[in-house]
């Protein structure tokens, strides 16, 4: 629809839509909502609205209230939503998108069950145990539900379990440019076999996990890792070790062949064009480290980082082209 | 509808009369979205580099001679920008240069109004105007709506109306959107001027959670009760009157369009005590009105952002703010329910709804 909306707009630009016609020509085209259109947008819009405000004043009421609950009272709460989450998947169906969205939920509530446990009981585990637990305890709704979603939020809970493993004694979010070596390669890694399994499993049939947006999102947070591990090896080469480079060259090689040959994804090869750039500059930076505060070798790499996207940006409008022919 | 082919619907609109000869031959597609978000970080990162070299290689070391050579760069990245417009080296290269040249004449402004932050606010949002206006880039003009939008509102910082902020911004939205259709020839404008007013309203929703001390000057906290409630009744206004807007668009009658608002009035209601409601609500529906998914998922994204930052807001305690949650939830629901029993009007099928 967007390229129907962008289609009449540019023909309205180049005159062959008149000012007072264009908003029927939109109409008639079925961007603009009719009548029955906006009474279908309103049901939903109300529903969601309100159930994510009566949501959202539980929330901030129990959170009022907390200090005052007993321990009891917080679990049988916690516990009491979890079921009738899961009440509601069973009863909805994990055919229905409402079904998976409510075993979604369920997970989430999941996850603070957990750290409500840890809370109370203040066990001492680390932070990575929480994360292991859940994901753990998730893995059997991912394989039953056959949810993209769900399997995504699995990927994503043990990539946190695996980082905080090795990053003990630091915020994670804060300090992830400066996270071992051993935590990013472990990420990138774990990332690539998710990526050839997912990718694997979609070729040969598998129509639920055919769907593009997760399968980009672990691209993505794969993609991450390696270049903040070969940004960081390139100054410091004896903290990421031998092995980032490698990792990162492994890694882009991969997905540029995958993606461009097996099984020709943009936004893949638009990352991975990305990640060459910002490891180049960096790569140039240091070479030049001694002459930063020259304007010359300023302008050098600004001209590099700008001449590399615009190359990088025709090879990519190319493969562009090339698909939609 | 989503798979219909141009030609096809171009003979549709023929048949109907709305348009008439050959279908226009088709212009060379714009790249992807995710394309053009890859060139946008590296012409960030490029801007950084040239901003560092103008600044250490020309040696501006004062405010006016910062604008003074920050005018001209930004002057270079234009002409750059209107000559080569189609040249993806070029395009980037003079975006670059435009953003260096900004962040020059706005360092100037600082460095010459000290931390007046109104003195720096209006020349440098009437700059931003120009640059809207001269610069024929799609992209540049968001970005200047944006920042622009962004300056001219920070006056209302040393003023102590920064509550006031969303809701300015999303009249301001909320009438540029409107008009989007109004002119073929200006709806790329209005379109441009449209995101960069959204993305200002959501870094405005943004910023309402931000506490004083942390990059924020002190005068940002005090906001008094009738302050916040002013601004919720001029949010709650605007979502209003975006809603009779479009709804008489829709040529519905008098009494099914108030009929219609009465959701929007709830909506509206619910901003006096969180005025972020409303700004972020009217995105939702400025985004499904006008077949814009984009900005559909935007509005859906503020709704959530702005209710996760109030959870933080220190303006009423959680137990008020659960109890106006929950009472304005409970009247949405309550609100459907009346609706869809006076409401004839045939649902659509889902599959015909739109599908931006």
């Amino acid at each position: 629809m967007t390229d129907i909306r962008r289609t009449v707009l540019e023909w309205a630009q180049a005159g062959r839509v008149d000012d007072a016609k264009l908003a029927e020509a939109l109409s008639r085209a079925g961007v603009l909502p009719k009548a029955g259109d906006w009474r279908v947008f309103l049901d939903r819009l109300l529903l969601w609205l309100a159930g994510t405000l009566l949501g959202a004043g539980l929330i901030f009421f129990v959170a009022h209230n907390w200090l005052a609950l007993g321990r009891f009272a917080k679990f049988g709460m916690v516990e009491a939503l979890l079921v009738a989450a899961l009440a509601a998947a069973w009863k909805l169906g994990l055919d229905r998108n409402s079904g998976k969205a409510a075993l979604t939920g369920a997970a989430m509530i999941l996850g603070a069950l957990l750290a409500l446990v840890g809370q109370v009981y203040q066990v001492g585990a680390d932070r990575y145990e929480l994360f292991a637990t859940w994901a753990a305890l998730l893995l059997p709704w991912a394989l039953v539900a056959r949810a993209p979603n769900l399997w995504l939020l699995w990927i994503v809970l043990v990539d946190v379990a695996l980082a905080l493993y090795f990053l003990p004694q630091r915020r994670f979010a804060l300090e992830a440019i400066g996270a071992p070596e051993r935590a990013l390669v472990v990420v990138t890694l774990f990332n690539a076999l998710v990526l050839v399994a997912w990718e694997g499993c979609a070729r040969v049939g598998v129509t639920w996990l055919q769907v593009r947006w997760a399968v980009r999102i672990v691209a993505f947070i794969g993609g991450t890792a390696a270049t903040l591990l070969a940004m960081r090896s390139t100054w410091d080469m004896m903290a990421t070790g031998p092995l980032a480079m490698p990792v990162w060259i492994a890694w882009i090689t991969a997905t540029v062949v995958a993606y461009r040959i097996v099984v020709r994804d943009l936004f893949m090869l638009s990352g991975a064009v990305l990640s060459m750039i910002l490891v180049a500059t960096s790569l140039a930076s240091k070479a030049m480290s001694h002459d930063l505060d020259q304007p010359g070798v300023l302008l050098v790499l600004a001209l590099l980082v700008l001449g590399m996207s615009a190359a990088g940006g025709w090879w990519l409008n190319h493969i562009s082209r090339e698909q939609r022919i | 509808m989503s798979a219909i082919e141009p030609s096809a619907l171009w003979d549709r609109l023929r048949g109907e009369g709305l348009v008439d000869g050959g279908m226009p031959v088709e212009a060379a597609s714009a790249s992807p979205w995710f394309v053009r978000a890859m060139l946008g970080v590296a012409g960030w990162i490029g801007a950084a580099f040239l901003l560092a070299f103008v600044s250490l290689g020309l040696d501006v070391d004062d405010g006016s001679s910062m604008m003074f050579v920050g005018v001209i760069v930004c002057a270079a990245g234009g002409a750059l920008l209107v000559l080569r417009a189609q040249g993806d080296f070029a395009s980037q290269f003079g975006f670059a240069l435009s953003l260096a040249g900004q962040g020059l004449v706005l360092f100037g402004l600082v460095d010459v109004f000290g931390h007046r932050s109104d003195g720096a606010a209006i020349p440098m949002g009437l700059f931003q105007a120009v640059l809207f206006f001269a610069v024929p880039s799609f992209v540049h003009r968001i970005w200047t709506a944006w920042t622009g939008a962004i300056a001219m509102t920070w006056l209302l910082v040393d003023a102590h109306f920064t509550a006031f902020g969303p809701a300015l911004v999303a009249v301001a939205c909320g009438a540029v959107w409107l008009a989007e259709f109004r002119s073929a020839r200006r709806a790329e404008w209005m379109r441009a001027g449209g995101y960069g007013l959204s993305l200002a309203l959501v870094t405005w929703l943004a910023l309402e959670s931000w506490q004083p001390g942390h990059g924020l000057p002190a005068t940002w906290a005090r906001v008094s009760l009738a302050d916040r409630i002013a601004a919720g009744v001029l949010g709650g206004a605007a979502l209003l009157w975006v809603c009779h807007v479009l709804l008489r668009e829709q040529r519905t009658g008098v009494a099914t369009r108030w009929v219609l608002l009465a959701p929007a009035a709830i909506a509206a209601l619910a901003s006096l005590r969180a005025p972020g409601l409303a700004p972020a609500f009217l995105l939702v529906v400025v985004g499904f009105g006008h077949g814009h998914r984009t900005l559909l998922g935007l509005g859906i994204a503020a709704v959530l952002g702005y209710l996760s930052a109030f959870y933080y807001s220190l303006e009423a305690t959680l137990l008020v703010k659960s109890v106006w949650l929950a009472g304005t939830g409970i009247a949405l629901l309550v609100a459907r329910a009346i609706l869809f029993r006076h409401w004839t009007v045939p649902a659509a099928r889902p599959a015909e709804s739109h599908d931006a």
